[in-house]
């Protein structure tokens, strides 16, 4: 072994560079790349790395009684191979592990009587034939982690101060082994941690640059808009406000934030621009500083679509409600306030109590409605089922809206006797529903036929009508909530725009199906189907 | 000849019940079921009043007013009749000179009637 010369890089500088340069990304490969390194430059018999592990309660780095000095790898220079060494109590060597925790280098030229290390003489050294050792403590977050141990076999071996300093120099790199590892676990967990979250998270740079993303982020905006990058992401959607408004490029979240404003679980709108599909989220947006510089932007968006749908809920319902309750209210007082002036003739009066019966019978039907909406919404919908005729049924429902509606020609063709076992109300008012819409979207003295068929152990009531149809455009959202075909155009006939919404949710929860045919400006037909009873 | 009021309303139950208190009080009544129809009640005989729903299919409140607008000859007295929670803002909008709250008073209704059609403008 030379000692180092001028600018002669020696073997150990060599060995030395090669083992810090070496990526430490795994711990026993860098123990092993030591101890083999130590042993073969050295030419030591046995090199080895030992941790301290407290079994007991004691805190980390004291010796504790319950102390034990585990093996991570051993090194036998005349086998050439990496072995394991069973572990051994620290309490069977106190003088040893004080000597340790003082920080201190044992170099112990006759280990069999050195009082350091004397203690293992008769169950280690003398066997082993070990006559001197040198044991340099390893650091790792101001505790002593372990220990890297030379031990020398034959005459006893003078430990010079080059060998100590490359010994030190070993147990830097393996506490820098150690220490990347413990980061890499740390960011292994807040990495665990965010891509399981529910949330979608983006890390991005100050020039938009995707710098990382979790699942949540990938799978929910990146893979479903088809994109692969944030800057793509941004050209394929829009943003919007929570009023519908568009947010222009420079006021979107990322670029306040790199102005220094707060963006905090603010709604946004985000518009496809492709088909127009639409989802709104919440989204927190946060600076990374360094020196006082923007240098990442971390986004964390949340789905709010659902929370936006309650909103938009009690927006159109409550503002619906007012409308679809006055006016058969106004009916109702106005006929009976009629009565009461006694300025109507006797034979004006059953039309008249007629006409209240008609108004009750519509606000019921609202009630009904709203209690359908709030029970399926809330998941609460209970059904009574009985075994019940649907043509009857069908019929009832059939002529009570007749009634409201003279000017059409209704022409029923409804077989007797079709059994079925359902909540009659609920079903009563699902056809209500479609035969209601089958007059408001339809003209004076056009025809709405209803007729009843059995099929597959099925019953479908069809409704057709001569009415105005439903644009193309608009017959994939027909059973979506809120969706009107024709609002806000001339065709606009009011209503809650809940109705076919409600009637399908029904007939799925008796196990049937709703459908239709349509043609823009020649009429709809609309299908209810209901499993049949089976016979008793 | 006998004060004429035009009903504007979709809602044919509502619109019979209006003609049948109106007529009762001895006015001529004439019934439309949106602002189209109600346009082309208006070529034949101009009201004295028009009783008018705001929400209504083929032509709502709002553009009926705006036709009548672009029409010259003096402007009918109009009322609004409205489920709206603020129907004195609805009846601004359009410039009417009264409204009626779903569901209205027998008697109010009469009297602001009445007394549209004893006032001429």
């Amino acid at each position: 072994m030379g000692t180092p010369v001028g600018g002669a890089v020696t073997d150990r500088e060599r060995v030395l560079l090669e083992l810090a340069r070496r990526e430490k990304s795994d711990v026993h490969e860098t123990f092993q790349a030591i101890t083999e390194a130590s042993a073969l430059l050295l030419g030591l018999a046995r090199v080895s790395i030992w941790a301290l592990v407290d079994f007991g309660l004691g805190g980390a780095g004291e010796v504790g009684p319950d102390t034990r000095i585990v093996c991570k790898d051993l090194y036998l220079l005349d086998e050439r191979r990496h072995v394991s060494f069973m572990p051994i109590h620290g309490r069977d060597f106190p003088s040893y592990l004080r000597a340790i925790h003082e920080r201190r280098t044992i170099t112990a030229h006759d280990a069999q009587t050195d009082p350091r290390t004397a203690e293992f003489a008769g169950f280690y050294l003398l066997p082993l034939g070990i006559t001197s050792m040198m044991d340099v403590p390893i650091w790792h977050r101001g505790e002593v982690y372990g220990v890297l141990c030379f031990e020398h076999v034959g005459p006893a071996r003078q430990w010079r101060p080059e060998e100590e300093a490359f010994a030190i120099h070993m147990t830097d790199i393996a506490a820098a082994c150690l220490e990347a590892a413990a980061h890499r676990v740390a960011s292994q967990r807040w990495q665990t941690i965010i891509e399981s979250l529910a949330e979608a998270v983006f890390v991005l740079d100050s020039n938009g640059t995707l710098i990382q993303c979790n699942r949540t982020a990938r799978r929910d905006y990146l893979e479903r808009w088809g994109v692969e990058t944030w800057s793509d992401l941004v050209k394929v959607i829009d943003l919007v406000d929570a009023a519908d408004r568009r947010v222009p490029a420079t006021d979107w979240p990322f670029q306040r934030v790199l102005r220094r404003e707060k963006v905090q679980g603010e709604i946004y709108g985000l518009v496809f621009g492709r088909t127009g599909e639409r989802q709104y989220v919440r989204v927190t947006c946060s600076p990374v500083l360094e020196d006082g510089q923007v240098v990442y932007v971390v986004l964390v968006i949340v789905d709010a679509t659902e929370e936006m749908f309650v909103e938009h809920l009690k927006r159109e319902l409550l503002a619906g409600l007012a409308h679809e309750l006055k006016t058969p209210l106004a009916i109702a007082k106005g006929y009976a306030q009629q009565l009461e002036s006694s300025k109507c003739s006797p034979e004006q009066a059953p039309r008249m109590l007629d006409a209240i019966i008609r108004a009750c019978d519509r606000m019921d039907h609202l009630s009904e409605t709203l209690l359908d909406l709030a029970g399926i919404i809330l998941g609460r919908l209970q059904l009574t089922r009985e075994r019940i005729d649907l043509s009857e049924l069908a019929l009832s429902v059939v002529r009570r809206v007749e009634r409201g509606a003279p000017d059409r020609e209704f022409r029923v063709e409804l077989r007797p006797n079709i059994p079925v076992v359902v909540d009659s109300t609920r079903v009563a008012e699902a056809i209500r529903h479609v035969v209601d819409n089958a007059v408001a979207y339809s003209d004076s003295g056009t025809r709405i036929a209803v007729d009843l068929s059995t099929a597959d152990g099925r019953a479908v009531i069809s409704v057709h009508d001569q009415g105005i149809g439903i644009p193309e455009e608009a017959q994939p959202n027909v059973f979506q909530m809120f969706s009107k075909a024709h609002a806000g155009t001339t065709h606009d006939r009011g209503g809650l725009g809940v109705g076919l919404y409600l009637a399908r949710e029904v007939v799925r929860r008796h196990g049937g199906e709703m459908w239709f045919e349509s043609a823009e400006g020649k009429g709809s037909t609309f299908h209810l189907a209901l499993p049949l009873a089976r016979a008793t | 000849m006998t004060p004429n009021v035009l009903v504007v309303e979709d809602d044919a139950a509502l619109r019979e019940l209006l003609a049948l208190i109106l007529e009762g009080e001895g006015l001529d009544v004439e019934t439309a079921a949106n602002g189209k129809e109600a346009l082309e009640r208006l070529q034949s005989r101009p009201p004295a009043v028009i009783l008018l729903d705001m929400s209504m299919p083929v032509m709502d409140g709002w553009q009926f007013c705006r036709e009548l607008d672009r029409r010259t000859g003096p402007r009918p007295r109009i009322v609004v009749v409205t489920a709206a929670t603020d129907p004195a803002k609805r009846a601004d909008e359009v410039h009417a000179d009264g409204w009626l709250a779903k569901p209205f008073d027998r008697d109010r209704l009469l009297n602001m009637v009445r007394r549209m059609v004893d006032e001429p403008r």
